[in-house]
């Protein structure tokens, strides 16, 4: 059997800035897949995104795409990545298609056709200057851009905070086209975990710089249960299993680690919670412990 | 074809612009000169420097954070740093020549104190220049962040020399500073000065102690404000 591909793997990446810390980070994303990161704010993802893009150098561990080590071929790795940042990356006195050309020439791969082709999907003027464009103009660009060199990597970080619902489902369609074929994937960090739900194949929840878990969203959604029933449920609820709970005026909602030998009230209604579900549970349950 | 509507707002921000302290420094000081070539060559330096900030605002002369993302060798990046460096302090350099070139012509400067004018535009023009130019400089990349700092502590010193070269014209010509204080315009240097140190005190202040903390726990500061901006609209945060 040969060797499984991944087209991003990171083992043990740890880098100190001032006093936050990246801990000994590792996990891997093959390719077709999309990679949800997230995290409340501060946890560490923009870090961890500009560590992999290579704009933060590591203290130590190892990140690879398609194989290739970042440190020691930088340049062939960042031919092989899209970005999508919230940073303003590009000139903003030239046009778009000034910026694509100016820039495209350190791509080998890339194609104004193809450049020219995203920014009418995108409903974007490749003449209009990139100081001109609005926070989610600029995203938009930021990813014609970085889908007309053909990167088999797509990093993008909280793409879909600024577009409206009609633009996030162009840019949730397009993502999906990505990554359709089996060899490319996508990473993205976002703040609407409601979308998760709808695109994400895999979940990285990081939390102070650390991973707390990597894994494939089925086996996540697996793992826990979403307990709803009256307010008296509460006092009979598993008490060690219990991530969060959240009271209203009808009853409670808590969501509880599962496990399949344990017995549950019977007057309780159990289902199988959504990614939105638990994220926002973690997040909430981290939030009351600062 | 697409106009930007110019509105009171963007011409406040455009004046805000902290690059202007410099050439309007430069066009407040000089009549306060006495002498005519004094008065001259302050005013080209003023022209010079006043051309070039200009053209960084109209062509967007900034260093583009791109490059620190696009594939290439450090090597190759730092020629490219080292290019663009080249071009913006070239620039003004050529403007500044042009300008005593004509003014040479006129009869209004001689060339030694076009040089001695070269000095004082080294030591105003190239620190906002280093703002983005000292990137160059390092070979690590997240120095991105960091070099804007450098660049505005320079300003700073920078700013403060050319202030300490006024005064010394001053007492060439006054003999003593209690005279030049007494003067209208021995005023508006004194006033100006102190100022300017306070404007770039509480302008820069905040920014030193910020990036001391490191561009990461400024991250997390603005984005709990966002957050609980976004509480306010109901949006939840990841």
């Amino acid at each position: 059997m040969g060797e499984q591909k991944f087209v991003l793997k990171l083992q043990n990446v740890h880098r100190q800035l001032g006093k936050f810390k990246i801990h000994d980070i590792s996990f891997a994303l093959e390719p077709g897949y999309i990679m949800g990161l997230v995290g409340r704010n501060g946890a560490g993802k923009s870090t961890l995104i500009k560590l992999i893009l290579g704009v933060y150098s590591m203290d130590g561990g190892e990140i690879e795409i398609n194989g290739i080590s970042m440190v020691k071929e930088e340049k062939s790795v960042k031919e092989q990545m899209g970005y999508v940042l919230e940073e303003k990356l590009f000139s903003d006195g030239m046009s778009l298609i000034e910026n694509a050309r100016q820039y495209g020439r350190y791509y080998p791969n890339f194609k104004e056709d193809n450049f020219r082709k995203y920014c009418e999907q995108l409903e974007l003027n490749p003449l209009r200057k990139a100081g001109k464009l609005s926070k989610g103009e600029y995203l938009k660009f930021s990813l014609a851009f970085a889908l007309s060199y053909n990167p088999t990597l797509l990093v993008l970080d909280e793409p879909t905070g600024n577009f409206d619902a009609e633009a996030r489902k162009k840019i949730i369609k397009m993502l999906r086209e990505f990554v359709a074929d089996g060899q490319r994937s996508v990473l993205y960090t976002t703040h609407l975990i409601e979308e998760l739900d709808e695109i994400a194949d895999y979940i990285t929840y990081i939390k102070q710089g650390e991973i707390i878990y990597s894994v494939d969203k089925e086996t996540l959604t697996d793992q826990y249960r979403l307990i709803k029933g009256r307010k008296s449920l509460l006092a009979r609820m598993p008490g060690e299993g219990v991530i969060h709970v959240e009271e209203n005026d009808y009853g409670i909602s808590a969501l509880v680690r599962y496990d399949k030998e344990r017995e549950y009230p019977v007057d309780a209604e159990i289902y199988r919670p959504t990614l939105e579900d638990i994220l926002y549970a973690q997040m909430a349950k981290e939030e009351a412990h600062v | 074809m697409y106009r930007e509507k110019i509105t009171w707002k963007k011409i406040g921000k455009f004046l805000r612009y902290e690059n202007w302290v410099a050439p309007m420094y430069f066009l407040v000081c000089m009549p306060s000169v006495t002498s005519a070539y004094s008065r001259w060559f302050l005013l080209g330096l003023g022209i010079s420097v006043c051309i070039s900030y200009l053209l960084d605002g109209i062509a967007g002369n900034e260093l583009p954070a791109m490059l620190y993302f696009c594939p290439m060798t450090k090597q190759e990046r730092r020629i490219y740093f080292r290019k663009h460096f080249a071009l913006r302090i070239g620039t003004l350099f050529l403007f500044y020549w042009v300008i005593m070139l004509v003014f040479f012509v006129m009869g209004k400067v001689d060339f030694s104190l076009a040089a001695e004018g070269m000095i004082y535009l080294c030591i105003c023009g190239i620190p906002p220049m280093l703002r983005v130019g000292n990137g160059l400089q390092k070979e690590g990349l997240e120095n991105f962040y960091g070099c804007d700092l450098c660049g505005n502590l320079l300003l700073v010193f920078g700013y403060m020399a050319v202030f300490f070269l006024q005064l010394e014209f001053y007492m060439e010509e006054y003999g003593d500073i209690v005279a030049l204080v007494h003067t209208l315009y021995g005023k508006i240097i004194v006033i100006g000065m102190l100022g300017l140190m306070l404007f770039y005190l509480v302008r820069f202040y905040p920014k030193v102690e910020e990036y001391v903390l490191d561009y990461e726990r400024v991250c997390y500061v603005r984005s709990q404000k966002e957050n609980a901006l976004k509480k306010k609209r109901g949006v939840r945060i990841g």
